[in-house]
């Protein structure tokens, strides 16, 4: 057995989906589980993932936690952080059909709409004591989610990541909308707003995320171009300022 | 939750297990040195050994060890 299939096997129930992803043709995977036996999951996938996940070479392996955070990469992840991770987290239980409503809030990431509903359905109490079960298991860890991501951003906080701590408390006011944890996020932000050099960290940082969305597909010639007005006065002795100018450092040197 | 820069990963650990030829700063594209820490959705055209279709929004609530290969 191979070691995919191993920890897909050994860890499913322990809340670990193992996917493997590859652009290649049909014929081509046959092939490849004719040959090795590998019995999880592969995508056939339309897009170009290696770009998108930054991947320069196969195989590159990505750990992402519970809410689609890319948490270690590697060619090959050890067990250890992948079972150091499984320990750290809250699984969201399967969703059973008679909470399908609940499952298509989640999808769309409105978790505050998705507390209500499945909240709603375990006071009607008419679930069965399976999808009850189930419900109660959603409505925690959609709370453990909330407060896991509050942590998060308090954390970035307190390491000077203003910008990232910004971002995050207003996703979670976004997602959690009309939940005490939501209206929290909100004020967090609101308050890192007021100070003001938060306030300029976070300008700075929202304006390198923008032009790093830009530059993806960009030559290195024009993402230092694109990247240059970062390193002006007005950002230079920010956390982000520091960052375009180490990414224009190494895009200079990645120049033919 | 730090995740080990792009450069840092091509070449160290692919490297070390000499799975990649040596990749220099001049091989790698602008993307890998701006790719961020969320997992991006990818498109899937065909899921084998799975029931359905497998998407990342799918999989929230779950830990994912999602690899990108190649059978070549």
């Amino acid at each position: 057995m191979g070691h995919l299939d191993k920890l897909a096997e050994e860890m499913k129930d322990k809340g670990l989906t193992v996917i493997a992803l590859t652009r290649q043709d049909r014929s081509a995977v046959d092939k490849f589980i004719e040959e090795t036996g590998a019995k999880h999951p592969i995508v056939i996938e339309d897009g170009d993932s290696m770009r998108t996940y930054g991947a320069t070479g196969w195989p590159t392996s990505f750990l992402i936690d519970p809410g689609g955070r890319i948490v270690h990469r590697d060619n090959v992840i050890p067990d250890s952080k992948i079972t150091e991770l499984l320990e750290s987290v809250k699984i969201l239980p399967d969703i059973p059909k008679s909470l399908k409503a609940v499952g298509k809030a989640l999808d769309k990431e409105k978790f505050g709409d998705a507390l209500k509903k499945v909240t709603k359905e375990i006071e009607k109490g008419k679930l069965e004591d399976a999808d009850k079960t189930a419900a109660e298991g959603i409505a925690a860890w959609i709370q453990w989610y909330a407060e896991s991501n509050l942590e998060g951003a308090a954390k970035d906080s307190e390491k000077g990541k203003h910008y990232a701590a910004w971002r995050l408390y207003e996703d979670v006011a976004d997602w959690f909308k009309g939940t005490a944890e939501g209206e929290r996020a909100a004020k967090l932000a609101k308050e890192m707003l007021a100070d003001d050099a938060k306030k300029d960290e976070i300008k700075a940082g929202d304006k390198l995320a923008k032009i790093k969305l830009k530059i993806r597909d960009m030559s290195p010639k024009k993402a230092i171009k694109a990247l240059q007005p970062m390193t002006g006065k007005k950002y230079k002795d920010t956390t982000a300022g520091k960052e375009a100018a180490a990414l224009i450092a190494q895009l200079e040197r990645a120049q033919p | 939750m730090k995740r080990m820069h792009p450069l840092r990963f091509a070449a160290g650990a692919l490297l070390a297990l000499g799975l990649l030829a040596p990749a220099h700063a001049a091989d790698l594209p602008v993307g890998a040195l701006v790719a961020g820490d969320l997992a991006a959705p990818f498109e899937c055209k065909e899921a084998v050994n799975n029931d359905g279709p497998l998407t990342l929004a799918g999989l929230r609530g779950r830990v994912v060890l999602l690899e990108l290969f190649s059978t070549g």
